[in-house]
């Protein structure tokens, strides 16, 4: 018995001995520039942008795991892939000494609850007769289903920030993800570290706001065409396609965007991510209006301030995300001033043209599946979109809040 | 007296201290956490070494356990003079003491609170306990210098006094060592020893067996919970001697109410 | 005979004296410690109502009367006392104790507030003692 205990502790020496030849140890201690041991920096060498340098971050406060480790099953114990997910964002982005409670305001923001979508659908389903406390987190958590919700899991369900990134194929793959659904930009090195940036591209937003009233395309100068990719050109489809494999195009842009300025020049952080408000529509989230620029002081209609907006030698410019200066011009005093022009908005002139979807149907087929994008599951019953026709029109004005106003059917 | 049981005390203890003594040389406790990260990670065979001490300390302590319980059952107590019971009992404060420190002394989140604790319990003492603490702990002023030194010194004096005890009767087989030694390896193969990067956390867990005391200290001023409820099974075993019946009731309610605050503790 | 048994015996006593008196001045010597110096950290930071600046031993942050930096040592066992975001108060993680943002005690062992730390506002910035 003992000389069995003693044969099988020269096996174990020797395993020992081998295992410790297999490994790659680390050169040494690696700390960050506060005295943080950071030992994932002896494998990794990722980079990302400049104010998560690795060598002031290093990656555990953003991705977890084990940092006193390098033996990899143990130092990637409870790795989080995505430091962004709604789900741990709590302690990754908004850790105390990070970002805190930004992720909590931003769980109670638009675009996480989809407060707006789920209550009007609700609502114009006769399923509700006042504002909905339904939310993603809240169907997530409950499973609730109906019919109005059963719609929106499978037609709206990835257009939140809850949606998992990278987790579907084709266009649903670079949706979602929490923070990062907005804040990432790929790097175009194969699996190198993606940047995260202040700098929102267009591309970001307009991979969700690009239905509905489609103001990320509009934006851009693009229309989206009815489904037959005309005109044909040398044999093949005139027009470009979006990822989702719609056709679109091209009409002048937006004046704003051909000078340069991209959609979170004008939405600040207040509106896009919140104050910790939870709000139900877009409309009461909403403060940055055009004359809070154009002979305003810079300041939204809830007193936060625009920071592109600034004083230059007494008069008003808007430095952009790219530091360039764009003079600001006020409201004509004439044609915006005059008294028979005070209750239009400045869109109602503006807006020359909004597309209009009053052909765009859908239709449930009962003997079909389709994926719930909120449970990840294959259900009965699919809902198709169909239309007739869609334009780009004048849009129909209306009455709303004592102003005359553009509304956009989608 | 089951022997295998006294000699693996003994062999677990020299385990201990063989391993320890190996990993000294690459530790500084100038910079403990970055040492101690460097022999798990970047020392040729540290982290198998590092296991290997962590492991056969946990046992020591474990055997000790067993080793009075069993000297209790078998009534060793009447059969000895009272000064020889009374030193062979301080040899379990005096392991848990050096186990103890040997958490302090890698200064991870765990040892880092546990030191501030100890430092904290001292000074709770009336009287003596800044004296106690500046001798045993003091890490507030001077990081983790005073609990490696007592670490490494009371480690010296148990060894020494122990193994005079058992040495005299007859020397340690070199087979039993090996046979040990192979269980210590095992332990250390299968699982690594303990280490937990510092985070913002609201919850940190201390040693496992002092998770009862952490419980504890939630309720009841430090002295009490800290210094007076975990001294009361030394003080039993020493009354063991002349009053055994009323010892062992003590004992086992001790260990009954220490068991729940101990499963509270770990349950968090 | 008695007067050598005597001088024995004194001279055992004397031999006890000065050993245990070398031993008693040692203790003396293993009981005291070097101070460290006094800590001062620079920091070139802009405060904002309602966030905190987490520092390895302070925390800073702005209070209605001004900035303020408080000790992160609990005053119950002197663990390190970390912030909750979600709760926005202070919480220690060894007992749970708890503290608002201004330091005052609220639940929990600890009995006591959060100790200040002497904070001085410069042209450059905050200069924060550490004692």
């Amino acid at each position: 018995m003992k000389k069995g205990f003693i044969i099988l502790g020269i096996c174990l020496l020797i395993f020992v001995v081998w295992r410790e030849t297999q490994r790659k140890r680390a050169p040494h201690v690696f700390l960050t520039t506060s005295g943080r041991i950071e030992m994932c920096l002896a494998c990794h060498q990722e980079r990302p942008s400049k104010p998560h340098a690795r060598e002031v971050v290093g990656c555990s406060p953003c991705h977890n795991g084990q940092p006193l480790r390098i033996d990899k099953s143990l130092a990637h114990k409870n790795l989080i892939f995505n430091a962004g997910d709604l789900h741990v964002a709590d302690s990754s982005c908004g850790q105390p000494a990070c970002h805190p409670r930004r992720p909590e305001w931003v769980k109670k923001s638009l675009m996480a609850t989809n407060r707006g979508i789920i209550d009007t659908l609700r609502r114009y389903w006769g399923e509700a007769n006042k504002p909905c406390p339904d939310t993603v987190e809240s169907l997530l958590k409950s499973g609730k289903n109906s019919l109005a919700l059963d719609y929106f899991r499978k037609l709206c369900g990835s257009c939140h920030l809850w949606f998992p990134r990278g987790k579907y194929q084709g266009f649903l793959a670079q949706k979602g993800g929490g923070c990062v659904a907005c804040h990432l930009v790929p790097n175009k090195k194969p699996k190198g570290h993606p940047f995260l940036t202040l700098n929102i591209p267009i591309r970001n937003c307009a991979r969700c706001h690009n239905r509905s009233g489609r103001i990320a395309l509009t934006y851009q100068g693009l229309y989206e065409a009815e489904g037959y990719g005309t005109p044909y050109l040398h044999g093949d489809f005139g027009a470009d396609t979006l990822l989702d494999g719609r056709f679109v195009q091209h009409i002048p842009p937006d004046i704003h965007f051909k000078k340069g300025l991209v959609c979170v020049d004008c939405h600040i952080k207040e509106e896009t991510m919140g104050t910790g408000k939870s709000y139900v529509h877009m409309v009461q989230s909403l403060e940055v209006q055009c004359t809070s620029c154009h002979g305003g002081t810079g300041h939204t209609s809830k007193g936060h301030i625009i920071p592109g907006f600034k004083k230059e030698k007494g008069r008003s410019v808007f430095i952009d995300h790219h530091q360039k200066v764009h003079p600001l011009k006020p409201p004509l005093p004439i044609a915006c001033r005059h008294p028979v022009h005070k209750n239009l908005s400045c869109q109602a002139c503006h807006n020359r043209h909004v597309p209009q979807c009053f052909g765009c149907h859908i239709r449930r087929v009962a003997n079909e599946k389709q994926l719930d994008k909120l449970s990840g599951k294959e259900t009965p019953g699919a809902w198709e979109e169909f239309r007739s026709y869609m334009r780009y029109k004048t849009p129909t004005l209306g009455w709303y809040k004592n102003k005359i106003v553009i509304l956009v059917p989608g | 007296m089951t022997k295998w049981l006294s000699w693996g005390v003994t062999a677990t203890l020299l385990i201990a201290t063989l391993s320890g003594i190996i990993i000294s040389y690459p530790y500084h406790e100038e910079h403990p956490l970055i040492s101690t990260v460097g022999i798990e990670t970047v020392v040729p065979f540290g982290d198998f070494f590092r296991a290997l001490h962590y492991f056969s300390g946990q046992l020591t302590l474990l055997l000790l356990w067993m080793h009075t319980v069993e000297a209790l059952i078998k009534r060793r107590a009447q059969s000895r003079p009272w000064w020889s019971w009374s030193i062979l009992i301080l040899s379990l404060p005096a392991i848990l003491f050096i186990l103890f420190t040997g958490y302090v002394i890698r200064d991870d989140e765990t040892g880092f609170s546990a030191g501030r604790i100890a430092e904290h319990l001292a000074l709770s003492i009336p009287w003596v306990g800044k004296y106690m603490n500046h001798l045993f702990f003091l890490v507030s002023q001077d990081g983790v210098h005073r609990p490696w030194l007592i670490h490494v010194y009371l480690t010296g004096l148990v060894l020494g006094g122990t193994g005079l005890w058992h040495f005299r009767l007859r020397l340690l087989s070199l087979l039993d060592l090996g046979c040990w030694a192979t269980i210590c390896t095992a332990l250390s193969l299968v699982w690594p020893a303990s280490l937990v990067a510092p985070q913002e956390t609201t919850l940190v867990k201390g040693p496992w067996f002092f998770l009862g005391v952490q419980e504890l200290l939630r309720y009841l001023p430090p002295f009490w919970a800290g210094i007076a409820y975990p001294s009361l099974p030394v003080v039993c075993l020493f009354g063991y001697y002349w009053r055994p019946r009323l010892a062992t009731l003590s004992l086992l309610l001790w260990a009954l109410s220490y068991g729940i605050f101990l499963l509270m503790g770990a349950c968090r | 005979m008695i007067i050598k048994k005597q001088r024995r015996w004194f001279i055992k006593a004397l031999t006890g004296i000065w050993l245990g008196g070398l031993g008693a001045v040692g203790l003396i010597t293993a009981f005291s410690y070097l101070p460290r110096p006094p800590k001062k950290i620079f920091l070139k930071v802009k405060l904002v109502p309602n966030k905190v600046i987490v520092g390895p031993e302070y925390f800073l942050l702005l209070s209605a009367h001004g900035p303020i930096a408080l000790s992160r040592t609990c005053p119950h066992l002197g663990c390190t006392v970390n912030y909750d975001p979600e709760e926005n108060i202070f919480i220690c993680p060894c007992h749970q104790s708890r503290f608002t943002l201004l330091g005052r005690y609220i639940s929990g062992p600890a009995h006591k507030d959060l100790k200040p730390l002497k904070l001085k506002h410069t042209d450059a910035g905050f200069v924060l003692e550490i004692a």
